[in-house]
């Protein structure tokens, strides 16, 4: 029982130590008052009374001292003890600690904002198959009963595809796991009947969709089961942003009819600002659109819904997938053809569900970052270190005063780490406000698709705590070393020699050693940020079979109610590049369904007549470009064979396409494909992306090169097949231009002749395609570049501690630099050790470094395109660099040796 | 250094905090003074101790709340903390006199079979 009271006392004590120490003053005056009193009443005199009492008291400070030690807690006295004396040393070295804190700094705030982007990683930010790149990760309602289905092969559940309209409404009514269950699928939609026409993005959705995710409304409401039916009147949902920008935020919009493809919907509803969804190439969703699913409708193989559903409470994953799979063998014998290739396959929808270790693993671009974080920081710490140490050295007789004082070991080691710790506390604060500045320039540099984030990147408390460790951490690596070994002097010794060192050899190898590891490291640093930047640049400008300069894309959707037939879009398509054609500075102008390199295109199966595929289950499949008179040209690919579509390519009866190289390669490996006939299987479903085609045969009249849109990836591209849009129109259009300067100067000139045409007609994307392909290699020249700033502060730092390490020789060596001189040395033998000391730092640093990059090459070599892990270019020119900055860095030391004068420092002694 | 303090300091915990709870005991409320004066007249030879010794003791067991100290006048009207043994300094005096009697009784005995 006493032993919490006379905690608490301690802790008061501790905590306020002035009143203790005040009311024991008091004491002890009283006390000597009493001695004295009793010494003058023997007949002393008042004098000889206060010294006979004071040797009567004894040590008054021992007295203080013990009692202290006794009143509270000794450890934390001391440690308060440490820190007092450790910022009176880091006032007393003001510029020392300020370099050192902004070299810890910058480590730790380049780690923190690394690593909040590392910590954002949520587990629906896992790249697959063909999405990857496009979709973000959605909020959920209630995450951890929410799923995602997908339908998939029986033979081969990774083959995942889209959910049936089929599939989908008999789930509604045949699958007792879900409460809920909302399919959607991605729109881009004209808004006219205002000033200015404008295409935006959004989804149709089934009536659950909006509760699922959880979404409130600031005014109106959620879509009514009823309004899902086909024939029901038109309704929208508005995302708030839109209502904002478009509509004024105007109070009775809710009720109203706004024109969306030209076509009258009555808005129902207006979403909170604060609801986010998914974001689509970087843009938000603006509008939501009931989704009407046809009972009716026959399986088949349009997969073209994406599901989510919320499972019943108490209803476990694997028991919904069990169901799901009875109910695809039910239909077996029903519709044995091709449903029967089909199950479903139910995905949960908890983020976190993965470990950060996973999570991170789907992003190594964020690992190689945090990876060269952590080296810039160690770096810094190995840095500092050797700062230290160096200034151990001219700290010797104050650690020497101390031991012989009476202070232990232990003690001095703990103070001279309670300064390193300080130190890095105090980086770490300096790191903490880096990281805010390094995590807001993420935000604004990285591209949401790049890591399919919803939020922004935050500095929560995890990071933050994250921040505290690291700081500490380095502060005691930065410390130990030095600690170590300046509280190992042996005092005599300190104090009796007068400047001039004899021990300097020893502290002198450990500084270069750390001199040297730092060199290594930021050689690694330096070799990979050079590689990388040039395997990015090799991605952008790798030959990809078209010709990417000067190519000018905007995208235009026609609203079906204006342009109901395919001859009403083709000669809207065929106007507006006729007008554009005849522009000033315009080389040629066509049209295409997906501008090449977006990556937005998607496969479907094609039949091919006298082949059959190696098993049925697994059709030939091609991607389709619809594309204008004159796009091979405009995109310079090379016609190889047979013929480029001609205006009289009209009649849908007599279709044509042309194939590319590898379409003819994989589809007709033994025989000439001209003359052939194929036959798109599209689905039987109007979509925006599907050509409005009877999937007749058609026939192949001409061989085109490869484009080659794979990023990474070597190997063949991917079957391509090309259709003349003039037989298949789509709504969905891109207008290609080709200029003969800064494409991006003829965008308006490009407009007008579109709003000449039709000024009701939005046009959105207005790009170049060197745009299209820098956003597809965004994630590449971002984690380069990101990279080669960690490189770049790496060299820095190496070059402060080469210098810094030299400097110390120098004013260790002033008595030797002094004699040799006076006995004739001249200036430029001095300053030439001093440029071979750093000459021979750089030289093994380098060398290590090297020998550690070439240990490392399996690592970076899955990070490069074009270019080996051990490019020896590359290592010679970081070689030639790094051994340059060595020797710059070495400069200022030995002009300082040059300036010895040997008759102060000889006679200083 | 400081071990070889503190090992000194060891020994005299116990028994100067038996003394000085059986000085207060017997004589009542006192001063650190009086305590001082008191611990020397029972000594064979003044001046054994430094007064200034007593404090961590009286702390200590001030913060054990084996005694409480007021400030007070003396009978010549100077300041003073008086220090009274509490109810628990009179347990803790049992206790301790009885494990001091222990600890004497095991010494004399070793000291006895060694002689």
């Amino acid at each position: 029982m006493p032993t919490w009271r006379q905690f608490l006392l301690k802790l008061n004590n501790f905590l306020r130590p002035g009143r203790a120490e005040l009311e024991l003053r008091r004491e002890i005056d009283s006390h000597l008052a009493l001695i004295e009193d009793e010494f003058q009443r023997r007949g002393m005199t008042p004098d000889e009374a206060r010294l006979a009492a004071r040797r009567a008291f004894g040590s008054i400070e021992q007295t203080k001292e013990l009692h202290r030690e006794e009143r509270s807690f000794l450890w934390l006295e001391r440690a308060h003890q440490d820190i007092q004396f450790a910022s009176r040393a880091l006032r007393k070295n003001f510029g020392f600690s300020v370099l050192t804190v902004m070299i810890l700094a910058l480590g730790i705030g380049g780690n923190a904002a690394i690593f909040s982007v590392l910590h954002s990683l949520s587990t629906k930010s896992v790249p697959s198959g063909d999405t990857a790149g496009i979709w973000t990760p959605s909020p959920f309602a209630d995450p951890k009963r929410t799923v995602s289905v997908a339908e998939v092969k029986r033979d081969d559940r990774s083959k995942t595809d889209l959910v049936s309209p089929w599939a989908f409404a008999q789930w509604k009514d045949r699958v007792s796991a879900f409460e809920q269950i909302a399919g959607w699928r991605f729109l881009y939609l004209n808004l006219s009947g205002l000033d200015k026409p404008e295409q935006v993005q959004g989804l149709t959705v089934t009536a659950p969709f909006l509760s699922l995710l959880g979404a409130e409304f600031q005014s109106g409401r959620n879509f009514l089961p009823e309004e899902e039916q086909f024939g029901h009147e038109k309704v929208a949902i508005l995302s708030s942003s839109l209502w904002n920008r478009r509509f004024g935020s105007d109070p009775n919009l809710v009720g109203q009819q706004i024109f969306i493809e030209s076509q009258p919907y009555t808005v129902v509803g207006i979403l909170s600002p604060a609801f986010r969804f998914i974001r689509v190439l970087d843009r938000p969703l603006d509008i939501y659109l009931a989704l009407p699913i046809d009972r009716d409708i026959r399986p088949g193989l349009d997969h073209s819904l994406f599901v989510y559903g919320r499972l019943k409470a108490g209803i476990s994953l694997d028991q919904a997938q069990t169901e799901l799979d009875s109910f695809y063998r039910n239909f077996d014998r029903q519709f044995p053809q091709p449903n029967s290739m089909w199950t479903a396959s139910v995905t949960s929808q908890e983020p976190n569900a993965w470990p950060l270790y996973k999570r991170a693993a789907a992003f190594p671009s964020v690992l190689l970052s945090f990876a060269a974080a952590g080296l810039v920081l160690a770096i810094a710490c190995v840095n500092i270190a050797s700062l230290m140490l160096a200034r151990a050295t001219f700290r010797r007789k104050e650690m020497a005063v101390r031991a012989a004082l009476g202070a232990s070991r232990l003690r001095l080691v703990r103070q001279l780490l309670t300064e390193s710790v300080l130190l890095a506390l105090i980086g770490g604060v300096g790191g903490i406000l880096c990281a805010i500045g390094g995590i807001h320039l993420l935000n604004v540099y990285v591209p949401d698709q790049m890591l399919r984030r919803i939020d922004d990147f935050k500095l929560d408390i995890t990071v933050l705590a994250f921040s505290v460790f690291i700081s500490t951490v380095s502060g005691l690596i930065c410390g130990v070393l030095p600690a170590l070994r300046s509280a190992r002097v042996p005092p005599n010794e300190a104090l009796n020699e007068s400047g001039r060192s004899s021990t300097g050899i020893h502290t002198n190898r450990i500084g270069n050693f750390l001199v040297t590891s730092q060199m290594a490291l930021a050689t690694v640093l330096l070799t990979s940020a050079l590689l990388l930047l040039q395997s990015s640049l090799a991605l952008q400008h790798r030959p990809r079979g078209l010709d990417l300069k000067n190519v000018l894309t905007l995208k235009i959707s026609l609203p079906s109610a204006k342009y109901p037939e395919g001859q009403h879009v083709s000669r809207f398509y065929d106007d507006v590049v006729q007008r554009i054609q005849r522009l000033p500075g315009i080389q040629s102008a066509s049209v295409i369904s997906f501008p090449p390199m977006a990556r937005q295109s998607i496969g479907y199966p094609v039949r091919i007549e006298n082949r059959v595929s190696s098993s049925p289950d697994t059709p030939l499949i091609a991607r389709y470009a619809i594309i204008g008179p004159e796009y091979f040209q405009t995109m310079r690919i090379p016609l190889l064979a047979g013929r480029e579509f001609r205006r009289n390519d009209v009649d849908e009866r007599r279709g044509v396409a042309i194939i590319s190289a590898n379409t003819a390669r994989l589809f007709w490996p033994n025989s000439d494909p001209i003359g052939r006939q194929l036959r798109p299987d599209f689905p039987n479903e109007r979509l925006f992306w599907i050509p409005e085609s009877r999937n007749v045969p058609l026939t192949v009249v001409g061989i085109v090169g490869d484009v080659r849109e794979n990023g990474r990836v070597e190997g063949t591209a991917p079957p391509l097949i090309y259709l003349p849009y003039l037989q298949n129109p789509v709504p969905l259009m891109h207008i290609v231009v080709r200029t003969a300067s800064d494409p991006l100067g003829f965008a308006p000139l490009v407009q007008e002749q579109v709003w000449s045409v039709d000024k009701d007609q939005p046009i959105a994307d207005i790009q170049t395609i060197e745009e299209i392909v820098a956003y597809r290699f965004v994630s590449e020249r971002l984690t380069a570049n990101l990279i080669m700033i960690f490189a770049t502060a790496a060299v820095l730092l190496t070059a402060i501690g080469i210098c810094g390490m030299l400097s110390y020789a120098v004013s260790q060596k002033r008595h030797e630099i002094a004699i040799r001189v006076a006995l004739g040395a001249r200036q430029s033998d001095i300053s030439k050790s001093i440029t071979t000391a750093a000459f021979r730092l750089a030289l093994a640093g380098v060398g290590s470094g090297l020998i550690l990059s070439v240990g490392l090459r399996n690592v970076l070599a899955h990070f490069l395109y074009g270019i080996g892990p051990t490019d020896p270019i590359t290592f010679i020119a970081v070689s030639v660099l790094l051994t340059a900055v060595a020797l710059l860095a070495g400069h200022f030391p030995a002009r300082r040796a040059t300036t010895v004068d040997p008759m102060v420092v000889l006679r200083g002694e | 250094m400081a071990s070889r303090m503190n090992t000194r300091v060891e020994l005299l915990q116990g028994t100067l905090d038996l003394i000085v709870l059986r000085t207060l005991a017997t004589m009542g409320p006192l001063h650190a003074y009086d305590i001082a004066t008191r611990l020397e007249h029972v000594a064979d030879h003044p001046f054994t101790l430094n007064q200034g010794t007593l404090y961590p003791a009286l702390v200590r067991m001030e913060q054990k709340g084996w005694i409480k100290g007021v400030w007070q006048k003396t009978e010549n009207n100077r300041d003073a903390k008086f220090y009274a043994i509490t109810k628990a300094g009179h347990r803790a005096l049992k206790n301790e006199t009885a494990r001091w009697r222990r600890l004497v009784g095991l010494v004399e005995k070793l000291l006895l079979n060694e002689s």
